[in-house]
């Protein structure tokens, strides 16, 4: 089983992410578990969303102490240690950020992959919602997921022009992201 | 309705309120009632959108025939008067309830106190661990509120959150399959008002008359023991899947000591399980579906000789000092004779996550109670 944290700020589509990843994988034969951090939802305030998937199925329905990922959607969130904590050995880190991440280290972070999820949504979709492009990102960076997949879960929410537009931002975030290993 | 609307068999990544509504529209209810306040969920949005593109072919007010409707936390307290009538009138209505803690103050959580402020009231209450189970269970409980021999209302309780916002994938039966499951039903003698049949509802009753409407309602209660193994049995012939009934065991076989808990959780208690079996300990679940009636019967056959118990819950029962799940089992297993040692472990309040950690000490916890070590009646895990 693989575990996936997204964190981000409410209204950029965290929730929906870890949606559009689940019917992905689920689109690939995989068992899937996708929740929201539950409480009053706010724009701007900071949430959290949980992926799993499996060959087998999926029985805990605790929240992830302990990723095999993490997606940050919003660079406020990084200053948060809590964002990092119980990484896994081998820890993917997807980060929303216009240049690669210069000194960073945390514990277990073993690959960061970077990618201007702002910019590239502001272009494609108008707006900053950087959540369709965040998961082609990470389909592009951990390649745990094919963007055919990914495409099966965007057309789940989006339908006619806004389809095509987020699932350009995603195939930019896809092609776009900047892959850094790191060696500890 | 077209023939193009019809669901065919085909799995999908659905959440609890979803998989809820699937449920409902393989069903066809005639009526759906509603009383839109918050708190409220999307079970019911869903099942609009499908009626306003033709996919479901239901009048949101009318007086007969298959009916549905869905509550939730502190609108199931604003309906208690209302709650009583069904059971009363033996009227085989199917309700969703997503769990949440109905007591003040004001919170936003999954807690299962909603539920137990009305499990008195006379309807079988069903409580359910994943999403399949939703959908599977809003097939089943028409099949049993409308069998004839039955005729009571199914309440069907899914946590709050943890499983409503919930999405996995789950298989959506095809309608034509449901068709065929609920066929024993289809044409059952529904009470209908009718302005040209004079049917007397509802009227004032008193006396023995009252007795007689007692007397079957309890009796009607017994039978559904039965009629849920039965119903599921035919359930599993058809879909595939099944529950176990009333209660279903996950490795009591050897055990030795046996947790006991309902609704989301025992997803992630079958995980401790696993765990403490392969560290050596000889552990087992009891996941109970059936709430009301309480499968007293059935439980006390499956602990019998067990060296403890552990009770995992989030409710309390107010002036017992334990949840109230605990209390029920105690009352259960008084026919045992032998007083075995019970824990009770409530965890899960006001949005605080269950984790495989809590589980965890309550499976020590109880294995402690076993060899003999003193323990607390009631554990607050998150006070731990």
């Amino acid at each position: 089983m693989k575990e996936i944290r997204l964190h981000g700020l409410g209204g950029q589509g965290a929730v929906i992410a870890s949606d559009i990843l689940a019917i992905a994988f689920a689109e690939e034969g995989k068992e899937v578990a996708a929740f929201p951090a539950f409480g009053a939802e706010r724009r701007g305030s900071p949430v959290a969303a949980y992926v799993r998937f499996d060959d087998k199925p999926i029985r805990e329905k605790c929240l992830i102490y302990t990723p095999d990922c993490l997606m940050i959607l919003d660079a406020s969130q990084m200053e948060a240690n809590s964002t990092f904590a119980g990484a896994k050995p081998d820890c993917a880190l997807i980060v929303n950020s216009p240049a690669p991440l210069n000194g960073f280290s945390r514990p277990n972070i073993n690959l960061i992959a970077t990618i201007d999820a702002t910019g590239i949504s502001r272009q494609e979709l108008g707006r900053p919602i950087v959540n369709t492009c965040i998961t082609g990102a990470f389909a592009g960076a951990t390649r745990w997921v094919s963007f055919e997949s990914l495409v099966v879960g965007l057309k789940e929410f989006f339908k006619g022009a806004i389809l095509e537009k987020n699932t350009r931002a995603a195939q930019r975030g896809f092609n776009e992201v900047t892959v850094t290993k790191v060696d500890h | 309705m077209t023939d193009t609307a019809l669901i065919k068999r085909q799995m999908k990544v659905c959440n609890g309120n979803k998989s809820a509504a699937y449920g409902v529209r393989l069903c066809r209810p005639d009526v759906i009632s509603v009383y839109p306040i918050t708190p409220q969920t999307p079970l019911l949005e869903y099942l609009y959108e499908w009626r306003a593109a033709g996919l479901l072919d239901t009048d949101f007010i009318e007086v007969e025939g298959r009916t549905f409707t869905a509550t939730c936390g502190a609108g199931l307290s604003f309906m208690f008067d209302s709650y009583l009538w069904p059971p009363a009138l033996r009227l085989p209505v199917v309700m969703a309830n997503v769990n949440r803690e109905a007591s003040p103050p004001v919170q936003v959580s999954a807690g299962n106190s909603d539920m137990m402020v009305v499990k008195d009231g006379g309807w079988i209450q069903i409580h359910v661990e994943n999403c399949q189970e939703i959908l599977d269970t809003m097939i089943m409980a028409y099949r049993l509120a409308e069998d004839p021999e039955i005729l009571l209302p199914v309440q069907v309780s899914y946590d709050g959150f943890i499983l409503s916002h919930l999405s996995q994938k789950i298989e959506i039966p095809a309608q034509s399959e449901v068709d065929a499951f609920l066929a024993p039903v289809r044409n059952v003698d529904r009470p209908k008002l009718d302005p040209d049949e004079g049917n007397t509802f509802a009227s004032w009753v008193r006396g023995t008359l009252l007795v007689e409407f007692y007397y079957k309602h309890l009796a009607a209660m017994e039978r559904v023991k039965r009629k849920v193994c039965e119903v599921e049995e035919e359930f599993y012939n058809i879909f595939g899947r099944r529950y176990g009934g009333l209660i279903e065991e996950y490795r009591t076989e050897d055990a030795e000591i046996v947790l006991v808990s309902f609704g989301s959780e025992v997803g992630s208690i079958r995980v401790v399980i696993d765990k403490k079996r392969e560290e050596g300990m000889k552990i087992g679940l009891i996941k109970v579906r059936v709430f009301r009636p309480f499968p007293a019967e059935a439980i006390a056959k499956a602990l019998r000789g067990k060296k403890a118990i552990g009770v995992l819950e989030k409710n309390l029962c107010w002036g017992w000092n334990s949840g109230h799940l605990f209390m029920e089992l105690k009352a259960a297993l008084g026919e045992l004779n032998t007083p075995t040692p019970m824990a009770n472990f409530v965890d899960g309040f006001g949005g605080i996550d269950v984790t495989l950690e809590g589980i965890e000490r309550s499976a020590d916890i109880t294995w402690g109670a076993s060899q003999g070590k003193p323990f607390e009646k009631l554990t607050w895990i998150p006070l731990e």
